[in-house]
């Protein structure tokens, strides 16, 4: 018989006392490299905010923490969200010099910012990444880092022909109970991985709602960017998840972040899998909603050495998780706990207690900075978080045809001439790729 | 339904009607129906063919712009020559340059590289400009002497944008007219021709012609252009070179060129000469601290033995952040060997930073069980600090074989060694040191490592399996004599037991005569795992006079009544009950009131709502049943919205 090895009772104060014992990571400290609190004012990084929406102000306070980061600009195509982000930035450096642009172009063209954060709407993290790497800004940008695949690739011949460092907002590789689940399965815990499962929540629905005029101080125009132009329609500006040119729906935007992990897990950086497949699908009634992406679906993928990979749509907003199963155990990461759970549970022994969450972007960011400081690439690079868009961006299209489809990772083409079109949608001008 | 023919034309023409007049805010239900029909189409051409002729009928005048819109979404992925016409006439209004484009930049044939080239000439300033994209992310050669034109129009947006596509197409032509735009160095014009420049100098590259795809990047790459264009243009002339960019690396090291220096280091760790370390190595004492660091970053990601031994040599530095980046470097490349090196370091450290460093480096070396033993065999080393640095390390690693080790320098050694190796024995402990810690835990003469050796004894004891084991361990012990403090400790490891007999002595324990004893008995209760523990808590609460322990008490109940949270029955309903009435102040209140906030039921959403009278914890009253009634939304409505009507 296996001995029980589920955790006996530890009292609240005695794990809290053992969790702040936690080791630091092994980094060599900022303060050593001149990094510290008393960072000399030329020394810093100089950042400026693109996109200052709901996003951006909650991963803000992480880029404000680093002593290194001078957070000097903002901009957005709405009036309150300048407002709103200026005066976070304002109150933590206690003056009011944090500059503001409607047009981003304008805050790339400040030659002090050395690097931006994108935390835009979906359909513009790929084109403000461009534009900042072609006005020699470093980047960091939120996922999902393109809505074509074409797109995605157009980004890191970008960042390459520029020298940009770029880091994908993931987050995940920089957090430890992903960083303990990879070590475990890469150390052949559970044996030969055959499938990761993956699950992000069910899509919401749009109703129908008709046109209204655009709201004051909301530039309608640059909102929508190198999307084609449409009426504006306030439930379509505030869902924008929920449609293809904006958002590209749930298991895109969040399953994002699970493949960025089943790549790396696998060790398929430069590559990806060689079929993709959906099933289940659960469509909006065209009655009742406007709104296009799926409500909820099974969608599936598999890699030429037969390792499949599955991505449920269902449940709720903390049923996130990700699950390695091979032929001796599985190790799982619940994505809304941080708690990582495996059999056999020996697995889970040398887990340490604590540790930070992947809900802060720190590590994330302290990655980042050290790639701009060294030139190095970062942990999420164009090409990491390119391989892990296609995986949902490719999925899309064989849910969008309802039909199973054929990858070469290699030339980036599908086995079919409508999928191989749907890679790409031509951007509205003055925008491009 | 899978369709393999031709549809009804009554079919199509009703719903493509419907599409016709679309807007938003109505009905969807004919565009999922054509979607579906062109998803459809992929398998048969008839159908293809059908559909695309009545969605090019969707983009004449007197449908809605919407209609447009999606017709030319479906054309971008079924469209092929039939649709060419129409799409056209879209080309030359503002309005709807950029969809007709989204479709045209799609349709393989060549009619639409014409179409898109006749229509440059009329269209107007915004048009033009999408016109342009769209022809350079076609790629076509048709497109450049029309675009050569556009590179000299008034307006700068046109220009820039026919500059940028030429340099997408490529070809000599487009090549031609770069470099003519290079050398008549418009400022307006340099940004575009600078990015047309790289992308004509990638596509020499990857189509071989290696010497002028060099030559383009060498001008590119020449200081005077901006660093972002420059380190690319270095990137692509790494791709070139023969040794991979050896050479060049090399050289942009030497010069004086600081801006390009960091890049070029980066590049250091996928240079593929097996000498590269030793060369680069070679450079590190002509560099500044800042640059001798990334350049021993980049050598320790290379991992060979000429990075070993640059890091190795650097420990020697002056410069502390230099002598911090070998010793991280050292940790990356190292094993047992380099553990005299590193110790060395150690002795002369300057500061908490440099000892940290060099603990994680500990930490870090390769070499398994070797590198144990040669950090096991440090530790007779008398520097001050020294012995800190190495217990830490061995506890990080996970060493079994430093377990004895560590449990002689926890008895015996000053009490900053002594900690650190109870430390180090919380981390790496099993279930079979608990029996030895637990008897150090009681033997223990030095009372400022108590806390640390409670903890590693705690840490080993939870990793028996078996709650009667664990608690036969402590009893064991209690029944010996010794020091009142070693009872308290063993007493406070109670709660790890767990079972039955455990909590009758931590409840016996209230009525020892000794008040160290009664305290670690309540505390013991306190943190007891499960709600076995009530009814003596309950009563030590309800007994004491000491307000501290009546305050530990009251903590404790309420712990553990919202660990009952998940299963909720009259019981616990009661004991929230006794809870609130009990309370001695607001303070105490509002602490139950937390707890109660989790327990989704009827009852205790009434209990929750009989506290929005009291004015001292009405916010936290409002929490609780706010949250309560959300959790019972579904299994009891009606009592959900009458606490929720109450909160108005």
């Amino acid at each position: 018989m296996k001995p029980d090895l589920s955790p006996s009772p530890l009292s609240r104060r005695r794990f809290l006392r053992r969790a702040l014992g936690v080791a630091a990571p092994l980094v060599v400290p900022g303060s050593v490299l001149g990094l510290g609190a008393a960072v000399a004012p030329n020394s810093r990084i100089v950042f400026g905010g693109i996109g200052m929406g709901n996003r951006a102000l909650y991963v803000l306070p992480n880029f404000l923490a680093f002593p290194d980061i001078h957070f000097a600009a903002v901009s957005d195509a709405r009036e309150d969200r300048r407002k709103v982000s200026k005066e976070a930035v304002d109150s933590h450096y206690r003056n009011q010099d944090c500059r503001v642009y409607r047009d981003f172009r304008d805050l790339l063209a400040q030659k002090d910012i050395d690097a931006v954060l994108i935390a835009t709407g979906n359909r513009w993290h790929a084109t403000a990444s461009m534009f900042a790497a072609r006005a020699g800004k470093d980047v960091y940008c939120e996922k999902p880092i393109s809505l074509t695949i074409r797109e995605g690739r157009e980004l890191i011949n970008t960042a390459r022909r520029y020298g940009a460092i770029y880091q994908a907002g993931t987050q995940r590789r920089s957090t430890g109970s992903y960083q303990f689940a990879r070590e475990m399965v890469r150390q052949g815990k559970i044996g030969r991985v055959h499938t990761v499962e993956m699950q992000v929540w069910t899509g919401g629905t749009v109703p129908h709602q008709k046109p209204e005029p655009v709201p004051a101080g909301w530039d309608y125009d640059q909102w929508l960017g190198p999307v084609q132009w449409r009426p504006f329609v306030p439930a379509r500006a505030h869902n924008w998840t929920c449609f293809w040119d904006t958002g590209e729906g749930m298991h895109t935007d969040m399953g994002t972040h699970y493949t960025d992990q089943m790549q790396w897990v696998l060790g398929t950086d430069d590559t990806g899998p060689v079929e993709f497949e959906t099933s289940d699908m659960v469509w909006p009634d065209p009655v009742k909603c406007m709104s296009e992406t799926a409500i909820s679906g099974t969608f599936r993928c598999r890699y030429a050495n037969g390792v499949q990979g599955v991505i449920y749509q269902r449940k709720g907003f903390t049923d996130r998780y990700i699950r390695y199963i091979g032929d001796e155990g599985w190790v799982q990461v619940d994505d809304e706990t941080d708690l990582v759970t495996a059999e056999p549970k020996s697995i889970l022994q040398t887990r340490q207690a604590g540790g930070v969450s992947w809900s802060n972007a720190g590590a994330h960011i302290r990655n980042l900075l050290e790639s701009i400081r060294s030139r190095r690439p970062t942990l999420c690079h164009p090409e990491v978080a390119h391989r892990a868009q296609t995986i949902v961006e490719s999925m899309t299209i064989s849910a969008r045809l309802n039909r199973k489809l054929k990858w070469n990772p290699v030339k980036e083409v599908f086995d079919s001439e409508a999928a191989n079109r749907m890679l790409y949608r031509e951007p509205r001008a003055p925008w491009r790729i | 339904m899978l369709l393999t023919g031709s549809l009804p034309a009554a079919e199509l023409s009703t719903t493509f009607k419907a599409v016709a007049e679309y807007d938003s805010g109505a009905d969807m239900t004919p565009l999922r129906q054509v979607e579906h029909w062109v998803n459809e189409s992929v398998r048969s051409a008839s159908l293809r063919r059908q559909l695309e002729a009545e969605l090019a009928k969707l983009l004449v005048p007197g449908t809605t712009f919407e209609a447009k819109r999606f017709a030319c979404q479906q054309l971008a992925v079924v469209g092929d020559r039939s649709a060419v016409p129409p799409l056209s006439e879209l080309l030359a209004d503002t309005n709807t340059v950029g969809i007709a484009c989204y479709a045209l930049a799609l349709i393989p044939s060549k009619q639409a590289t014409e179409a898109l080239i006749d229509a440059l000439a009329q269209a107007p300033g915004q048009a033009k400009v999408q016109i342009i994209h769209a022809l350079g992310n076609r790629k076509s050669e048709a497109a450049v002497r029309p675009l050569i034109a556009q590179t000299y129009a008034a307006d700068q947006a046109i220009v820039n944008a026919a500059i940028v596509a030429l340099g997408k197409i490529g070809g000599k032509k487009s090549a031609k007219a770069v470099a003519d735009l290079r050398e008549q160095n418009r400022p307006p014009c340099t940004a575009a021709v600078l990015e047309a420049s790289l992308r004509i100098a990638e596509q020499w590259a990857a189509k071989g012609s290696r010497k002028k795809a060099r030559a383009l990047f060498s001008s590119l790459v020449a200081p005077g252009n901006p660093l972002s264009v420059r380190q690319g243009a270095m990137g692509g002339l790494f791709g070139l070179d023969a040794d991979g960019g050896e050479a060049r690396a090399l050289e942009v090291l030497r010069s004086p060129d600081a801006a390009l220096k960091p890049a070029a280091i980066a590049h250091v760790p996928s240079l593929e000469s097996v000498e590269v370390s030793a060369v680069f190595a070679r450079e590190l004492p002509r560099l500044p601290p800042q640059e001798q660091v990334l350049l021993l970053e980049a050598l320790a990601i290379r991992g060979d033995a000429g990075a070993l031994a640059a890091a190795t040599e650097s420990l020697k530095a002056t410069n502390g952040t230099v002598r911090i980046a070998a010793v991280m470097a050292l940790g990356r490349l190292g094993d047992a060997a380099t553990v005299p090196s590193l110790a060395e370091a150690l002795t002369g450290a300057e500061d908490a930073l440099e000892r940290g460093a060099i603990e994680q480096s500990f930490v870090q070396l390769g070499g398994g069980p070797e590198t144990d033993r040669a950090l096991i065999a440090r530790l007779d080393q008398r520097t001050q600090g020294f012995k800190g640095v190495l217990i830490a390390a061995l506890a990080k690693r996970n060493s079994r074989e430093a377990v004895p080790v560590l449990m002689a320098q926890a008895t015996r050694g000053d009490s900053t060694v002594a900690k650190a190796a109870f430390q180090g024995l919380g981390r790496m402990a099993g279930p079979e040191d608990a029996p030895s810690l637990l008897l150090a835990l009681t033997q223990l003469s030095n009372e400022d490592v108590r806390g640390a050796a409670e903890d590693a004894a705690g840490q080993a004891l939870g990793l028996v399996p078996d709650a009667a084991r664990r608690f036969a361990l402590v009893a064991d012990l209690l029944k010996r004599p010794g020091s009142v403090e070693g009872r308290c400790s063993l007493i406070g490891l109670l709660p790890i037991c767990g079972d039955a007999q455990a909590l009758v002595v931590a409840h016996e324990a209230q009525a020892d005569a000794d008040g160290r004893v009664v305290n670690a008995g309540l505390r013991a209760l306190a943190d007891w795992p499960n709600s076995a523990a009530w009814d003596p808590l309950l009563g030590a609460y309800q007994q004491t006079e000491n307000e501290a322990h009546r305050a530990l008490a009251f903590r404790g109940l309420t712990r553990l009544a919202s660990e009952d949270n998940a299963r909720v029955d009259a019981k616990l309903i009661e004991r929230y009950r006794t809870l609130l009435r009990s309370a001695k102040s607001d303070g105490d209140r509002k602490l139950v009131l937390g707890a109660l906030a989790g327990a989704a039921s009827s009852a205790a959403l009434g209990l929750a709502v009989e506290q929005l009278a009291n004015t001292g914890v009405r916010a936290e009253a409002e929490l609780a049943v706010k949250k309560i009634a959300e959790a019972i939304q579904d299994k009891d409505p009606q009592a959900a919205q009458d606490a929720l009507n109450k909160l108005k």
